[in-house]
């Protein structure tokens, strides 16, 4: 049943099917070929994945960061990350790092992060003389961050399949967030000085203060968000409502960037992403139902701890494998249908399960910038406007740098887990 | 490719324009009221340091009519992420054929939630949502209801292609 249902599930990807209806169908094949079962579990499982209160945060989380992805807002926080980081050589392409970084903090995604800090940063760092593919490289790479630095869509996928504690994924996340981020930041200064970008990075930059006085609002949120999990006021989910309110009051009656007719945009926009992403989930919940039913992961889980001697060699090879499944697949199908397959083995192995949650989250998004594949890429191709082609080459050191700190938050598990002990334990 | 629509196709594209559009209105109302009963959930925990009871299950039922109704549109938009590496390969009549086996295989899952939905829906309709008290079949009815929709949108957008897949990105 499971080769029937992988060949099916391949040859359907390969027609350019969408993910969502491959994997559906694909448990559809596999359902009626070789079970007994009643296909009105595939209704029933598309409702009972869905019927989940923790992912009620994902369709909050992406209306919230949206009105923050308006104009005004996003460039209060470029304008605030050029003040800090904006002043050497090179600055412009830090500032996109920070960014990106605080972005992450309000918002759950990192193509909404791609479409807000691009647009304005692309042109910016274009007109300062960088090579565009360098400047869209450099985008794609630290828009990654939006699914690293909580809140993350991915992260609260996780939670939900492995059943890991949502809070803890998030806390944890900060680490290897401001890792990637300081490692990129680092490495674009050393190659901007080698290659002499960005020598007047300086012109047009607030002090920090004002800079800081006109973002406050906007950096309020992340320590609203954070905060109130963290101080036991609301959970994830009631975070991602909290923050939906206070970004749509902040925009539109404090900042004045949006109008009903904005809202009402953000609103059927969230809606469309919402249910593209929640049919996936829904239908890789079906898929992962009938694995398990089958015993699929337990099958799995006994060759690898039979194969892998030690927790180390096995997370090698997880990250190999995932390597090559983020090139090609969804982040969110595959967390859905592998964690709870893998995360079981992880813990029999003496993994700590958040750790290996920060694994995999960081791992699938590297997905997203490795070419063929990869939704950041296509849009900062899009806010570029150049080819794919152009921007592979330009990419391949910035890939070098994460996949370096992917290793070291993969074998320093104290990199994800330091701030998590320390808030949880 | 279709720059003069014959007359069933343009009745076709008008009629699946409105409902794809109210299908998508009501999404976006039922994600109004599950963010309003959140923020009402939130609210009273503090005030009245007593949570409501129905505010969490009305929460969920009104994410999944949302994700089901918003389908139609996203379908519409051809929003949902593929591996399309062979869609820009090809050209002409071959990418045409290829869009007819990618629009079968969405109508025939479709089809399997839009005919097992109903069933479900009905075999569910004496159990209560526990904490609403309403038939849990009220719940269960957006699957059929969404994907049948949607099915309208899989043919409009076979007729109409459009590809918007970035804008909605997640």
């Amino acid at each position: 049943m499971t080769a029937t249902m992988l060949v099916t599930m391949c040859v359907l990807f390969l027609c350019s099917v969408p993910v969502a209806i491959a994997v559906g169908l694909a448990s559809v094949a596999g359902m009626s070929l070789y079970t007994p079962l009643p296909l009105v579990l595939v209704a029933q499982q598309a409702f009972a994945s869905l019927d989940k209160f923790p992912l009620a945060a994902v369709p909050f989380f992406i209306l919230a960061g949206n009105p923050m992805g308006e104009g005004g807002i996003s460039r209060r926080l470029v304008d605030f990350a050029k003040s800090l980081v904006g002043g050497v050589q090179g600055g412009l392409a830090c500032t996109c790092i920070l960014t990106c970084m605080i972005f992450a903090a309000v918002s759950g995604s990192s193509v909404a992060t791609t479409f807000a800090i691009g647009a304005i940063l692309i042109p910016a760092m274009v007109r300062h003389g960088y090579p565009v593919s360098f400047a869209a490289s450099l985008q794609a790479s630290a828009a990654e961050l939006g699914v690293i630095i909580p809140p993350s869509i991915p992260m609260i996928l996780y939670g939900v399949a492995a059943e890991v504690s949502i809070g803890e994924l998030f806390v944890a996340g900060f680490g290897p967030g401001i890792l990637i981020a300081g490692a990129l930041m680092l490495s674009v200064w050393v190659w901007c000085r080698i290659r002499g970008y960005g020598k007047s990075d300086r012109d047009g930059r607030l002090a920090v203060l004002p800079a800081t006085r006109a973002a406050a609002l906007a950096l309020m949120m992340p320590v609203i968000i954070l905060g109130g999990i963290y101080g036991g006021v609301f959970t994830p989910t009631e975070a991602s409502i909290v923050a939906v309110f206070y970004a749509l009051i902040v925009s539109c009656f404090i900042y004045r960037e949006l109008d009903l007719a904005g809202v009402l945009a953000i609103l059927r926009k969230s809606v469309v992403s919402s249910s593209v992403i929640m049919l996936i989930i829904a239908m890789a919940g079906l898929f992962s139902f009938l694995l398990t039913r089958a015993g699929v992961p337990a099958q799995i889980g006994a060759y690898i701890i039979a194969t892998f001697d030690s927790g180390w060699s096995f997370l090698l090879a997880v990250n190999l494998f995932l390597l090559v499944i983020g090139m090609f697949i969804e982040t969110s199908a595959a967390i859905i249908v592998l964690a709870p397959i893998l995360a079981p083995v992880a813990i029999s192995f003496g993994i700590d399960p958040v750790h290996f949650g920060m694994v995999m989250v960081v791992n699938l998004a590297l997905g997203m910038i490795t070419p063929p594949f990869g939704v950041n890429l296509f849009a900062a191709c899009a806010v570029a406007r150049i080819s794919l082609d152009r921007m592979t080459k330009s990419l391949v050191p910035f890939i070098g740098v994460v996949l370096v700190c992917l290793m070291l938050i993969t074998f320093v598990p104290w990199i994800s887990l330091a701030l998590r002990d320390l808030v949880y334990r | 490719m279709n720059a003069q629509p014959s007359r069933p196709v343009a009745l076709l594209l008008a009629t699946e324009k409105a409902v794809t559009g109210v299908a998508l209105g009501m999404g976006c109302f039922a994600m109004t009221i599950a963010a309003c009963a959140g923020l009402f959930q939130v609210l009273t925990r503090f005030i009245l340091q007593e949570p409501a009871t129905w505010s969490e299950p009305l929460i969920r039922m009104m994410l999944i009519w949302m994700a089901y109704l918003g389908l139609a549109a996203a379908v519409r938009a051809g929003s949902l992420v593929s591996v399309d590496l062979l869609y820009r390969l090809v050209r002409g009549r071959q990418r045409r054929a290829l869009e007819a086996v990618i629009a079968l295989a969405t109508l025939a899952l479709l089809g399997v939630l839009v005919w097992f939905g109903i069933d479900l829906t009905s075999r569910v309709r004496f159990q209560n949502l526990a904490g609403l008290e309403i038939p849990v079949s009220f719940a269960y009815a957006a699957i059929p209801t969404g994907a049948l929709i949607s099915m309208l949108a899989v043919v409009a957008h076979f007729f109409d292609p459009r590809r918007e897949e970035l804008d909605t990105a997640v």
